[in-house]
């Protein structure tokens, strides 16, 4: 995914940093379910790559 | 389970480490972060998690207004941030790249939800007759709308329940999509899907032909 400047006003940049300690709280289950299936996704990439590393 | 700095579990007999100059993950630059779940640190993945979770979720909240929508909308940025995190170059920052995604996400969404309740819309006239017309309808049309409402009552044993209420509560209560995925408890793409669905059975069930249902 492109990582170059996207299109957005400053203001929004602000909404979005600023929204750390307001807004609706999320379901803490959801919270926790997500992060694990997300560190699955990072520790498997991790593997696939020291394992395509060792093949070169 | 307490995670050290190091991304092993504290119950583990460890042996002795060094001790690491880094500052603690939650203290670390986001670059440093990158750096760190690229070499699949949890600690540094969950830091980063820690930092960005709530700000995607109030962002996509005050723009879905609805948990369900906007679950499914985190849950899409941080695997997209994830996934291409090793290709992230570094040419804006974390903040800019994690908002872009977030903010294209929430779009698409809205998008997809405007889309599909078009569809169903302009599935409606015709599929679904209410009360009304059995009003106006001469005696034939109403034995032919009578065997009708026969037909869609079978079908709709044939749905789960909750789909069938569905149904029931847009076409007899007339509730929006929103009101209905608030009283079913689901999504609101669940919600359409289910009308989508059994809409396209109704036309199979009245003209079986390949065409009707395409």
């Amino acid at each position: 995914m492109d990582d170059a400047p996207m299109d957005f006003t400053t203001d929004e940049l602000r909404e979005f940093l600023e929204a750390d300690g307001r807004g609706v709280a999320a379901d803490p289950g959801f919270k926790e379910r997500l992060r694990r299936r997300l560190w699955e996704i990072v520790r498997f990439r991790g593997d696939q790559r020291v394992g395509g590393d060792e093949e070169q | 389970m307490a995670l050290t700095w190091g991304g092993t579990t504290s119950g583990e007999t460890a042996l002795p480490r060094k001790r690491s100059l880094a500052p603690p993950p939650l203290l670390r630059s986001d670059e440093d972060l990158v750096q760190g779940i690229r070499r699949s640190s949890e600690a540094d993945f969950n830091a980063l998690y820690e930092r960005y979770f709530q700000r995607v979720y109030s962002f996509a909240f005050a723009r879905l207004r609805n948990r369900a929508d906007t679950e499914e909308v985190v849950q899409e940025t941080f695997i997209a941030v994830l996934r291409s995190i090793h290709s992230y170059r570094g040419q804006s920052t974390l903040l800019c790249w994690v908002y872009g995604i977030a903010k294209n996400n929430v779009n698409n969404h809205l998008r997809r939800a405007k889309s599909h309740e078009l569809r169903v819309e302009l599935a409606e006239p015709g599929m679904v007759l209410g009360t009304a017309s059995l009003d106006a309808s001469t005696p034939e049309d109403q034995l032919s709308l009578r065997r009708y409402q026969e037909s869609v009552q079978k079908l709709l044993s044939n749905v789960a329940d909750w789909q069938s209420e569905v149904f029931w509560l847009r076409h007899a209560e007339n509730l929006t999509i929103g009101e209905i995925a608030q009283r079913v408890r689901r999504s609101n793409d669940a919600v359409r899907s289910s009308l989508y669905r059994i809409k396209r059975m109704l036309v199979e069930a009245v003209d079986p032909t390949p065409a009707a249902a395409s």
